[in-house]
């Protein structure tokens, strides 16, 4: 059985292997190139004609002047979508059944508009065809589509629509890109991935029923509302660095794993009576929280916050030492089955608190019994990092359980407590 | 890395499965590594990989070669599977970033191999359809062509152009809109 689909042996180095490579992969090699010279290489030999119509994915990058780019990813898409299976013309057989396109790239730069002489027209032509290329990938039953945009720090191109009705597509990656509508991703049913990047949101939710997997990084979310993120069955979530208003996150039961991180300039709005982002998080059994210690969001909510009753590893970073490390407190008492902690302090703190100034040590009598490892990583044992060796021992935690791991300037050190007095 | 997934790691030890190369040399390799490749995958779920796997299109310089890529890659992938998220446990810890990182420049390494051997090791990524493997030798294949005019590709492979000049000039014109 394992020698029916046999390959041939390989032949000496002299011969064609590129043409002589079993089917599939020679159209897989093409779907690594950009789609043009992808298209290209139809000239190349008789067997290779209609090979790009077959790749299983499109990379179109940016060539030409406007209008012949255009025609082109037109005439891409048409003739992708309308290939049959097998066959050599695409207009020999109407029936045939499409192929399908597994993924769509599009990647482009702002040099790309550049070029030519009115760059806003340029980007103005793009956003207009953007929404049509959509809906031409959408008949190619895609099932990655990414689209990027290499802003570089410029203005985002603006996407109309992301309302989409896409049974096929699993995957959405975007970048660069700036919305006005609510991204309502509910007609998606196989749409599980969500990323985006560099994006602009001024939206006032994003909500969908299927979405698993959402990855949020470097945006900037409108300030003027707050928007909602309703997604009832994500599994992971990565919300970092992005700036603007913090969102509200929903209620997310299936939630194993979230990545928070803030951006300084985000909006800390410290008179909203309602938790943000925390009770969103509290089914999570991995969660990471790092923002800058004056980042009020994360503290603020710690007020209204339920207990992480799943959680089995945290990392904190930096945000955690504000307030006598009221928020570390606060986890300790509030993740009942937490067994693994990392804290990070990327700073070291001048002023250490002194034993007087803080005596908020939580009450030592229930022993956090599963917590097995924690890892702390500084610079120096400052003394917040003694303070934090207060609180743990206090907590029960064998100090024998407790790594520091220092890195000055030069060099790393890694060392196990062994033991520990207050004086 | 070591503490967690240990409980896998013996599971895995315990399961070890026998390659049978085309030179009938046998290698021995764990559970973990041989699923990689979907082919062995789909053999050992129907139970017939005992006596060990015959794969009579792969010669052992080869084989060596792909169950090096497999053992390193099979580490990663255990990581992936475990958790349902598409970020893994990587993003939080930072061994495993590390370690990521590691696998990008032992990819690179990988691929440094002549054209005889990247072809075989295609061929041998397709039939036993180790689809990373696949990807990223195909992709090395394409990095040499891209930017090559159809002329530079058939010479730089040996390609005989078995076109007449007018099916030439038949195609360029119908594929006239993907050229300047």
């Amino acid at each position: 059985m394992a020698a029916k689909e046999a390959p041939p042996q390989s032949t000496a180095s002299g011969g064609d292997r590129i043409s002589a490579l079993p089917d599939g992969v020679r159209e897989l090699v093409l779907s690594f190139l950009p789609a043009h010279e992808a298209v290209r290489t139809a000239v190349v030999a008789r067997s290779w004609r209609d090979l790009w119509m077959r790749s299983p994915a499109l990379r179109i990058t940016r060539w030409g002047s406007t209008e012949k780019f255009n025609q082109f990813v037109e005439c891409l898409l048409r003739l992708h979508c309308s290939a049959p299976v097998s066959g050599r013309h695409p207009s020999s057989d109407p029936c045939a059944a499409p192929a399908l396109l597994d993924s769509c790239h599009f990647e482009f730069d702002t040099p790309d508009f550049v070029d030519e002489e009115n760059m806003v027209e340029n980007m103005a032509i793009y956003e207009k065809q953007t929404n049509y290329w959509f809906k031409c990938a959408v008949r190619c039953q895609v099932r990655v589509l990414q689209y990027c945009f290499s802003c570089n720090g410029g203005d985002p191109l603006e996407l109309l629509d992301l309302n989409l009705v896409w049974g096929h597509l699993t995957k959405l990656e975007l970048a660069g890109v700036s919305t006005g509508s609510n991204i309502n991703l509910s007609c998606c049913p196989a749409l599980h991935d969500l990323k985006m990047e560099d994006c602009y949101l001024d939206v006032w939710e994003i909500q969908s029923p299927y979405l698993q997997h959402l990855r949020i990084a470097n945006c900037r979310f409108i300030l003027l509302n707050r928007t909602l993120i309703h997604l009832p069955n994500l599994i992971s979530l990565e919300l970092t660095e992005c700036s603007g208003r913090a969102p509200f996150l929903d209620s997310m039961p299936s939630l194993a794993a979230a990545i928070v991180t803030f951006d300084s300039d985000y909006w800390d709005d410290s008179c909203s009576l309602d938790c943000l982002l925390l009770n969103g998080l509290s089914e999570a059994t991995k969660l990471e929280l790092s923002a800058y210690p004056e980042t009020v969001v994360l503290r603020r909510d710690l007020k209204f916050a339920h207990t992480f009753s799943k959680l089995k590893t945290l990392v904190l970073a930096d945000w955690f030492v504000a307030d006598d490390l009221s928020a570390l407190i606060w986890f300790l008492h509030h993740s009942p089955i937490l067994e693994k902690l990392t804290l990070h302090i990327s700073k070291v703190h001048e002023n250490a608190m002194t034993a007087e100034q803080s005596c908020k040590l939580p009450e030592p009598s229930v022993a956090s019994s599963h917590l097995k490892i924690v890892e702390i990583k500084c610079h120096q044992v400052d003394g917040i990092v003694i303070e934090i060796l207060k609180i743990l021992t206090a907590r029960g935690v064998p100090a024998e359980q407790i790594n520091i791991k220092c890195s000055t300037g030069s060099g790393c050190v890694n060392f196990k407590c062994t033991g520990f007095s207050t004086k | 890395m070591a503490s967690a997934g240990s409980g896998d790691e013996k599971a895995a030890a315990a399961a070890m499965i026998t390659l049978i190369s085309s030179d009938n040399e046998k290698f021995e390799v764990t559970e973990a590594t041989a699923t990689l490749s979907q082919t062995i995958r789909h053999m050992i779920e129907d139970g017939c990989t005992d006596g060990g796997v015959p794969l009579p299109n792969v010669t052992s310089k080869i084989l060596a070669r792909v169950i090096e890529y497999c053992k390193k890659h099979a580490t990663a992938a255990a990581g992936e599977e475990g958790s349902s998220s598409s970020f893994s446990d990587a993003a939080f810890l930072e061994v495993d970033r590390a370690f990521l990182e590691e696998l990008e420049e032992f990819d690179d390494a990988f691929l440094e191999v002549d054209r005889a051997t990247l072809f075989d090791l295609i061929l041998a990524a397709n039939y036993l359809d180790i689809k990373g493997l696949l990807n990223l030798t195909c992709q090395k294949v394409a990095d040499s062509v891209k930017g090559k005019t159809p002329e530079q590709i058939r010479e730089m492979y040996n390609i005989v152009n078995d076109l007449t000049p007018e099916e030439e000039a038949e195609i360029r014109r119908e594929t006239q809109w993907a050229f300047e």
